[in-house]
């Protein structure tokens, strides 16, 4: 139930988390369906479009729509955003959010896993190991420190960036200590032994429970065989041959490089003056290691496509298709993303949705999505079905995706994506944290600061002509990786209740 | 759907603790009553709507809360009640299959829908200009559904495909599920939500059908609409589009009961297909909805909260970090439900530090017992309560989470106004009571143990996991 960010599909949701079983144990109490269509049976949308207003509706039809004008109106009177360089070289993004008494704030460091260079999962330890304590505190008191004013603290390293992130009651009295003790855990990590030891036995267990997990097996493999010889190829987790090697002296070093004053973009969105926000934006980079900015990443590389079978004893097969596509700061994004959105985006009322899951029930989720990243990132679309049913979902995947980007989209689906992007963004405006996850994105990103509430401008001025040439630039459907994780061997069998694997 | 983003602090926490201090929020920050501009109406017909003002940015969230789920469902039919919510999307008298998802996008709307162990819910979130078209869909699908028998056969692969992808392939969710089935042995909480697959196999139109008509009905319906919207204008459009639908009569609903207590000590051991061994520990007991002394709840959810409240809590201090017995580890309470809770400890041993499940067992079993022999200090007790008053003013932030909270409760068929009442309940609490409710409640007569245990070798005889 959260409030998503349409344009903000940068980073994959994995994340080093101690409390992931738990949440396995005890988040799954709803079960949430993703919804349905299947009144259009046909791609080519002559239905859809006699069902837009403009016709008298039969008797029976839903009157609100005779009222109400589709469109959204766009000229909403958004909050200003304040931007500037501070004193330490750090970008702050600020928006000031009166209504209630609280502060987010996001740290953004240009040190994700894409810099982990020999030793992957070096990133995620020192993002993790933030929260192990300083010279002056242990970790009890680190999280104490946070707890005892109520504040709530977060942390996480993906592929391009490194995030630690705070959520303050505003009051001065409440939210200065908090603020001390997170600029102290950012500048001055002690990482301890002990800690040390520890977070790594904890990565190398969730290296081992991801190996049993056919999801992270796909996705491993997907990364490694589209940047084989990049940075996005590396494991973020680690693997069982890297943590062991990972040393103090290791951590050390990429905090002094990485996490340093010019390579960090700060988010502030609450109950604050712009001159709190300047006070608190210096005080947080007052200790940071000073150095340069990270290094812009390779280009990434097109390579040879690759069609992998993984065996895997499991129901369900998991597919995972797509190829190298787009940087976050290309100008074609726009037209990829809402094109995406009509393709596989957001909705199940999306092409692949209405044919794999609606007319055909071959799976409950698919999807797609640009994952567009300092550097170029992949387009993918994944789903999983049963075993037996793979091949036929790989059909049915192949033919919507190279009709679309054959045809292109109809003006009624294009019209119908413009405003599901336009009511997305109005959501995603709507509370300090969607606010404080944009600019964060936009700073990271180094994205014109229009385009924290205004990106949908240009969104809506994307002709089908753009979409369709833009999906014939971008994506070959005979060039794809395909990576399936899977039973070959189950699949024979047709018993949809099919037992657990025994080994 | 992909997971939660799960940051390394307890968000259950946050989530299970969601209902109490509001009050304290006026002494400790000067800000004024998280239920400020808040509006109650009944229709004659029974339909309950909550308004709540949010003029921050020009949207709304519509949840309209059905009280049917899981629980209520009978043996053999498990599932049905999730099935249905998928079909609620499959077309009416007045809409075509689908015509639903399509509005809602082409009206730049997002949505989706629920079911839990005690309700069902329908939820979207639109620009404020469109409530209209929301009310009449809403307000046609709960009297006008239809469903096609074709229709629903594929509708039950896709829900097969649902369970495969979110328990069946998941060893620590199976594991869960059969915990869970044990843990409320006897009752609609030993179902779990999605069904049991055979179960799923053998659902008919025609039981979906009756289902809904049993159910689905104004006076079993919360509808909560919060966002920037002018509450007289929300009421006379809901009674316009929902006022003449007619009450129905629905089953007495029953309170969950099941075993008592203290029936005696349960073990299950399971082996699966996974790497890393996992443990699960539950009790049984009380919660606001259920108990009959009122303070016990309350006492338990700070139990709750000392023992995992955060990264300073004394499962992280002791057994994570300290003792290092945990290579995770957490603890949960629904301090609101239809039926009983279950006190839920879980966790990993720390293999790499060469601790076994034994292991793990015994020291958390030794941190329960303690809350039975020594109180809580004040120290720890304050912290739990500036974090759940810090929780109040946070989850202000979303406009989902504050209709969520409302009609959770209003669902269960107690007034959002008892929400404010838990702050003073909170805080009257002793550490005598905290003892207490841990000499009553964790003990070894009550408890059920789960052990999922890796496969180590190829065996012929496969798992059902379909049934106990």
């Amino acid at each position: 139930m959260t409030d998503q960010a349409p344009l903000l599909d940068a980073e994959p949701k994995s994340r080093f988390s101690r409390k992931t079983l738990n949440f396995l144990a005890f988040g799954l109490v709803s079960v949430i369906a993703l919804l349905s269509l299947t009144g259009t049976e046909s791609t080519e949308n002559t239905q859809q479009e006699s069902s837009a207003a403009q016709t008298a509706p039969p008797e029976n039809a839903i009157r609100a729509i005779e009222q109400i004008s589709p469109n959204i109106d766009l000229n909403w009177q958004s909050p200003e955003v304040h931007h500037w360089v501070n004193e330490a070289g750090a970008r702050v993004y600020f928006v000031a959010s009166p209504q209630l008494p609280m502060l987010d704030i996001r740290l953004i460091f240009n040190a994700g896993s894409a810099r982990d260079a020999t030793k992957p999962g070096i990133a995620r330890l020192t993002n993790a190991l933030l929260a192990a304590g300083t010279k002056q505190l242990n970790a009890t008191e680190v999280a104490a420190g946070f707890e005892k004013v109520g504040a709530q603290f977060g942390l996480g390293a993906y592929r391009d960036m490194a995030l630690i992130r705070l959520r303050s009651l505003s009051e001065l009295n409440q939210l200065m200590p908090a603020l001390d003790l997170l600029a102290n855990i950012v500048s001055s990590p002690a990482f301890p032994a002990d800690a040390i030891t520890r977070d790594k036995n904890q990565m190398l267990a969730g290296i081992q429970h991801a190996q049993l997990q056919p999801g992270s097996i796909a996705s491993k493999a997907f990364y490694q065989a589209l940047f084989p010889d990049h940075p996005y190829g590396i494991a973020g987790a680690g693997t069982e041959d890297s943590i062991p090697l990972i040393k103090a002296v290791d951590l050390n070093k990429f905090h002094q490089q990485y996490y340093a004053s010019q390579n960090l973009t700060i988010a502030l969105v609450g109950a604050i003056s712009v001159n709190q926000a300047k006070q608190i934006a210096n005080r947080m980079t007052r200790d940071l290691p000073t150095g340069a900015a990270a290094a812009p990443l390779a280009k990434s590389p097109i390579g040879a496509p690759q069609r992998q079978h993984i065996e895997f004893e499991s129901n369900q097969t998991h597919i995972l298709m797509g190829t190298t596509a787009i940087r976050r700061d290309n100008p074609d994004r726009f037209a990829l993303i809402l094109g995406n959105e009509i393709l596989g985006g957001g909705a199940l009322t999306s092409l692949l949705g209405q044919e794999i899951r609606q007319k055909r029930g071959l799976s409950y989720s698919v999807s797609s999505h640009f994952i567009a990243m300092q550097s170029q990132g992949p387009f993918q679309i994944s789903l999983q079905t049963r075993n037996d049913q793979t091949q036929q979902a790989l059909d049915a995947i192949l033919q919507v995706l190279s009709q679309f980007v054959e045809q292109g989209p109809t003006q009624q689906q294009l019209d119908d994506a413009k405003r599901q992007m336009a009511g997305h963004s109005l959501f995603s405006n709507a509370s300090n944290a969607g606010i404080a996850s944009q600019l964060g994105s936009v700073g990271f990103y180094r994205l014109p600061i229009e385009s924290v509430f205004k990106n949908q401008l240009q969104v809506q001025q994307v002709t089908r002509e753009q979409v369709k040439a833009a999906f014939q630039h971008y994506l070959d459907p005979k060039k794809l990786t395909i990576i399936t994780v899977g039973s070959r061997k189950n699949s024979a069998t047709d018993a949809p209740n099919s037992s657990q694997p025994d080994q | 759907m992909t997971n939660l983003p799960h940051f390394r602090l307890t968000n259950w926490f946050f989530k299970t603790l969601f209902s109490a201090l509001f009050a304290l929020l006026i002494t400790s920050n000067g800000y004024a009553s998280a239920f400020n501009n808040t509006h109650e109406y009944t229709l004659s017909n029974g339909l309950k709507l909550i308004v709540k003002e949010d003029h921050r940015a020009p949207i709304f969230v519509s949840q309209l809360w059905y009280g049917i789920g899981s629980s209520h469902e009978t043996t053999g039919m498990t599932g049905v009640s999730h099935v249905l919510e998928h079909m609620m999307f499959k077309g009416t008298t007045k809409t075509k299959a689908g015509e639903f998802a399509e509005l809602i996008s082409r009206y730049g709307g997002t949505h989706n829908a629920f079911t839990t162990r005690d309700h069902t819910g329908y939820y979207q979130l639109m620009p404020n200009d469109r409530l209209e078209l929301i009310l009449e869909l809403e307000a046609d699908r709960m009297q006008n559904l239809r469903i096609d028998e074709e229709q629903f056969q594929r509708e039950l692969k896709v829900v097969m495909e649902e369970r495969r992808q979110r328990t069946d392939d998941r060893p620590t969710s199976l594991a869960y599920e059969h915990f869970t089935a044990v843990a409320f042995a006897g009752s609609g909480y030993s179902h779990p939500v999605i069904g049991w697959m055979k179960d799923i196999e053998g659902l008919t139109a025609k039981q979906a059908m009756d289902w809904y008509k049993l159910w689905y009905a104004p006076n079993n319906a919360v509808l909560v609409i919060v966002g920037d919207l002018d509450p007289k204008q929300v009421y006379a459009q809901v009674q316009r589009h929902f006022g003449s639908i007619p009450r129905i009569e629905f089953p007495q609903n029953k309170p969950i009961t099941g075993l008592g207590y203290r029936s005696g000590q349960r073990r299950i051991e399971m082996k699966l297909k996974t790497r890393l061994p996992h443990l699960f520990l539950g009790f049984r007991a009380p919660n606001v909805i259920t108990a009959e002394h009122p303070w016990e709840p309350y006492a338990l959810e700070l139990l709750v909260g000392v023992l995992d409240g955060g990264f300073s809590a004394r499962i992280e201090k002791e057994l994570v970090r300290g003792t290092e017995v945990a290579s995770s580890a957490g603890a949960g309470y629904n301090l609101h439900s239809r039926g009983d809770s279950l006190i839920t400890i879980s966790g990993t041993p720390n293999l790499q530090k060469g601790f076994t499940l034994d292991d793990l067992e015994n020291a958390l079993i030794a941190q329960l017992d303690r809350f039975k022999t020594e109180p809580v200090s004040e120290l720890e007790l304050a912290r739990v309560r500036t974090q759940l008053i810090a929780a109040q003013v946070f989850s202000q932030d979303s406009i989902s989470a504050q209709a969520s909270r409302i009609g959770k409760i209003e669902s269960l068929g107690r007034s959002w106004r008892s929400l404010e009442n838990d702050t003073a309940q909170l805080q009257a609490v002793t550490t005598e009571q905290i003892q207490q409710v841990a000499q009553k409640y964790l003990t070894s007569d009550a408890l059920t143990a789960l052990r999922l245990l890796p496969i180590k070798t190829a065996t012929t005889q496969p798992l059902s996991h379909s049934s106990l």
